[in-house]
């Protein structure tokens, strides 16, 4: 078979995708794990945030794990949300709030991250500060819906993969991943709060 | 019957493209069983507004009236419905009556729909059995599997999914609901299925497939219940197992 056409569209889409979740999906879950150790107290989460940052290599693996996938999937994702124009107003359908919420959603954790990265891995990350710093309730409500927002649109990826898979609408695993994310995120947000 | 009932109308209208567009209000006296074709037809005979202006009749399309081909889909109440079995009794009064927002206004309610025939013609929707000697009959279709095809064949392309879906607009090339689900019922068929590389070849470029949002508004405004998402999702299998089998055997 012949081929004139560039494929490449199809190939930045699906790539675009799947840096969803290889590797940011997985960091997500990774940084959800870790933020769990904020409930052995301060002086464990600080002896943690010390092991990762005194990890050797740690700037080539947050720049290439991180810091590339997260910029490409954002700048890419934009893209996306600006080629959309929601109808919300006359077809008022579930999935159609979770397509505008998730639009939204992803906008405002790349504001969320830049804002998040800039107070905590270039300034100073550790217990007392978060404490201090979500101890003020715009800043509580601020990372809360940052949290929120994230764990959406990455649950709105797994929605979206089993699409790209062939399974249409919701199946037991999106579900299972939502449920076990959204316990980690309650926990995460209760341990915070106190 | 002692009071007049009427059915009231709200109406935009708009003389050509580049024209502006107005609202007009008409009041048409009840009946029983109408349907808005019946009510345009109505203001056809008698162009004047509820302010008892005399107007031009309004501009629609309509062919086939019992909703098979989807001549006459407009925006009815915000929502893309077929006016011929939009029923009277059935919709929310004041009955608006607006255009298709994604597709070039002729006048009034008539739209040119011909995109959605250039991404029928993009996706080679049709199954070629010309040939230049007689190619003989071809692969029986098991009786089960034609009767779920047939589901899939009632697409008027009317447009209604295209409304619905928030990824087809000027700023996007995505060729809509409409036409991939026509390349699974192509390539289901035994002896479309020997050219299924050639529609699911341009599912790969810009406007194909990958720009579904998956927002799924298609399958709900979808006015002959074809299962458009789950086409979609059972096309993003295929796609991706064809680009992933092209790619390797380059």
């Amino acid at each position: 078979m012949s081929t004139t056409q560039k494929p490449y569209h199809f190939l930045i889409r699906r790539v675009h995708s799947l840096l969803g979740l290889v590797p940011i999906g997985i960091f997500l879950m990774f940084h959800m794990v870790l933020n769990l150790t904020a409930l052995g107290g301060a002086e464990l989460y600080n002896r943690i945030i010390h092991t990762m940052q005194s990890f050797p290599g740690i700037f080539i693996i947050e720049l290439l794990i991180i810091f590339i996938p997260i910029a490409l999937h954002a700048v890419y994702g934009t893209w996306v949300v600006y080629t959309g124009q929601s109808n919300i107003l006359r077809y008022k359908y579930a999935r159609n709030w979770f397509y505008i919420i998730q639009r939204i959603s992803g906008l405002y954790t790349v504001l969320f991250v830049i804002i998040h990265v800039y107070l905590l891995r270039f300034g100073e990350a550790n217990f007392a500060a978060l404490q201090q710093f979500l101890s003020q309730p715009l800043g509580l409500f601020f990372y809360a819906l940052g949290v929120i927002f994230a764990v959406f649109s990455f649950h709105e990826w797994t929605m979206g993969f089993c699409h790209y898979l062939g399974f249409d609408d919701w199946t037991p695993f999106s579900e299972s991943m939502v449920v076990f994310i959204g316990c980690s995120v309650r926990r995460f947000i209760r341990d915070w709060a106190i | 019957m002692a009071e007049q009932k009427t059915i009231h109308f709200k109406i935009r209208r708009q003389d050509g493209p580049d024209k502006p567009s107005r609202w007009e209000e008409f009041d048409i006296p009840y009946r029983e069983k109408l349907n808005v074709i019946s009510c345009l037809m109505e203001i056809q005979k008698n162009p004047v507004t509820s302010a008892g202006q005399k107007t031009t009749p309004v501009v629609w399309e309509c062919n086939c009236l019992e909703e098979v081909c989807g001549a006459c889909t407009m925006n009815i109440n915000g929502q893309g419905k077929q006016a011929c079995s939009a029923l009277i009794d059935q919709l929310a009064q004041p009955i608006v009556l607006e255009p298709l927002t994604k597709f070039p206004l002729v006048r009034d309610l008539m739209v040119d729909r011909q995109i959605m025939f250039e991404n029928l013609k993009k996706v080679h929707a049709w199954i070629p059995i010309d040939g230049t000697y007689n190619l003989g009959s071809g692969p029986r279709m098991p009786e089960v599997k034609r009767q779920w095809a047939y589901e899939l064949s009632k697409c008027m392309t009317c447009g209604c999914c295209m409304e619905a879906c928030p990824q087809v607009n000027y700023r996007s090339k995505f060729i809509g609901p409409a036409a991939i689900s026509q390349v699974r019922l192509f390539n289901a068929h035994p002896t479309g299925e020997m050219n299924k590389h050639e529609r699911l070849e341009p599912l790969l470029d810009e406007g194909g497939i990958a720009d579904c949002g998956n927002s799924q508004n298609c399958v709900r405004a979808c006015p002959k219940d074809i299962p458009l998402t789950t086409n979609i999702a059972d096309l993003n299998r295929e796609t991706n197992k064809f680009a992933l089998d092209r790619w390797l055997r380059k």
